[in-house]
């Protein structure tokens, strides 16, 4: 059985249906990639996922349990977490507070965990009494990935880690992200830069008018022409 | 002219006490509480029940505090008081707001609601207690004659004294408590709270809890140094607003600063106008700062 099993999806905002029949897996420690158009329904999956929407048809299974509709902190204490697109910091706080609000749900000692997350950004170490608010955009990215990785997730959902940032700190952000996958940590990625993302991940999803499209081993979607041409800028 | 600074000191900090928590319940709830100085004044009324009305007849004891007009059993009631304000806060919240957020209610649907509570809360301290001033104490007290000619009652030195307690740990509960980190956090980016797993409603029940007791506190000390009236806290709601927008909405050291200021402010101009006057003055200030800071003076950016 996967670490993540979404079966038969539908979901949407109130009356407005977005996703239809959706099923998507992820193995345990696997990196997998959601490419898609712009309204492809890529976010509002990872929403549903994380319990911010709830199905109106069809199940999501994580680690052996339906979290169907369950509560943010209950998925975090499971070993779930998530970073939205835009909004994903705390920016009147300091760097270290956001950390520490991702380990809200800790009652016990987490400062191991702080200086382990400190040593995989050394930025952030620096930085860490300043306010997000006048971090640059990489770094709060990084931030934000961090305030994810406190509770040391089994699964990262990541929605456009790399939208909005230079060309230089894009390759920086996919770095990061293959080294929390190589530490054994699976990730669920939605990206516009598609060519990077799947790179990095072992399989993908190409998702088109809230139904996905084609999966595969990431390889193989790289060379699919169909793929090529809808989504990797038209190489011919 | 010193003497008038020091008095609008004192307005000031009463009002920031009431702005502070009007502040941190935008900042988390996102709606104008209008029934945050109604609180101001039910807390007031609470302490004139206990102390002036049922403690005595109780035969409980008033321990004098040295030159105070009042002892050892009026701060008890102060405690009880900032306990009972938080309660209700708390029951308001449990029946009221919280349906409405529940159905998603716009922020002027939960204002309006509020502006309800308010009318409710003056309504039954009218009828109980009636329209007219009351006193905690009618001993007079001599003033103490301080340098540069300031004449400060011992129990204007007490309310400065209070304030400062109160806003020293609520700076000390916000900055390095896990559940105060919680609430800027909330108030920063609620959506984020609630996926970082920080459990909101408890935070926001902190909140209330907060808010209301601080204005308990702050209707308590302006009825020491004036007197209580059912309309004082509502004739409050105006400059607390214009606090936490003169200090930036959101912010509790803006509206604490921004409280110091209107307080003085206020002051000063009845010794060149007349007291009516006072918060056209306050709002003469306040329309100037938005002139040149949009955001107030501790808005985010």
């Amino acid at each position: 059985m996967a670490l993540l099993e979404v079966e038969h999806v539908n979901s949407g905002y109130g009356e407005m249906s977005i996703l239809y029949d959706i099923s998507i897996r992820v193995e345990a420690g696997e990196a997998v990639s959601l490419i898609g158009p712009n309204g492809a329904g890529k976010s509002t999956l990872l929403r549903t996922i994380f319990g911010l929407l709830v199905p109106t048809a069809g199940r999501v299974r994580f680690d052996h349990t339906d979290i169907t509709g369950m509560r943010p902190p209950l998925l975090a204490r499971r070993g779930l977490s998530y970073v939205p697109q835009v909004d994903n910091v705390f920016p009147s706080l300091t760097v270290q507070e956001n950390l520490e609000m991702g380990a809200f749900v800790r009652h016990d000692d987490f400062s191991q965990r702080l200086e382990e997350m400190y040593g995989f950004f050394p930025n952030l170490r620096l930085k860490h009494k300043q306010r997000v608010s006048n971090l640059s955009g990489g770094e709060r990215q990084m931030v934000a990935m961090a305030r994810a990785l406190m509770l040391d997730p089994q699964l990262l959902l990541l929605d456009e880690p790399s939208a909005g940032l230079a060309p230089r700190l894009v390759s920086t952000v996919f770095e990061k992200l293959a080294e929390i996958n190589q530490s054994g940590v699976a990730l669920l990625i939605v990206e516009q830069n598609t060519r990077e993302a799947l790179r990095l991940s072992h399989r993908g999803y190409v998702m088109a008018s809230g139904q996905v499209r084609l999966e595969g081993p990431s390889n193989q979607l790289l060379e699919n022409a169909e793929v090529g041409r809808l989504y990797l800028g038209g190489r011919r | 002219m010193t003497e008038i600074l020091v008095y609008g000191v004192i307005l000031g900090s009463i009002i920031a006490l009431g702005a502070i928590g009007l502040t941190l319940l935008y900042g988390i709830l996102r709606f104008a509480h209008f029934a945050h100085g109604d609180l101001m004044t039910f807390g007031a009324y609470v302490v004139l029940l206990l102390n002036v009305q049922l403690l005595p007849a109780w035969g409980v004891p008033e321990l004098k505090l040295g030159p105070l007009s009042f002892g050892g059993r009026m701060l008890g009631a102060l405690i009880i008081s900032m306990a009972v304000t938080a309660m209700l806060a708390l029951l308001i919240d449990r029946l009221l707001y919280r349906p409405l957020r529940a159905r998603r209610s716009s922020a002027i649907i939960l204002a309006m609601a509020s502006l309800g509570i308010a009318f409710i809360l003056r309504s039954v301290i009218y009828i109980i207690w009636g329209p007219q001033f009351l006193f905690y104490s009618q001993a007079l007290r001599p003033a103490w004659e301080l340098p540069l000619e300031v004449r400060l009652r011992p129990d204007q030195v007490f309310i400065l004294g209070f304030v400062l307690v109160l806003v020293l740990g609520l700076y000390v509960f916000l900055q390095s408590t896990k559940l105060g980190k919680a609430m800027r956090a909330m108030a920063d980016n609620p959506q984020l709270a609630w996926i970082s797993g920080i459990e909101t409603g408890r935070v926001t029940a902190w909140t209330w809890i907060l808010g209301a007791a601080l204005a308990a506190a702050a209707g308590v000390l302006y009825g020491i140094d004036a007197q209580l009236r059912p309309d004082m806290g509502w004739s409050f709601l105006l400059p607390l607003f214009a606090a936490v927008i003169l200090g930036g909405i959101g912010s509790p050291l803006g509206a604490l600063v921004g409280g110091l200021i209107l307080g003085v402010v206020q002051q000063v101009s009845t010794a060149f106008l007349l007291p009516t006057y006072k918060p056209a003055v306050a709002f003469l200030v306040l329309i100037l700062l938005l002139l040149i800071r949009p955001r107030g003076l501790f808005g985010g950016t």
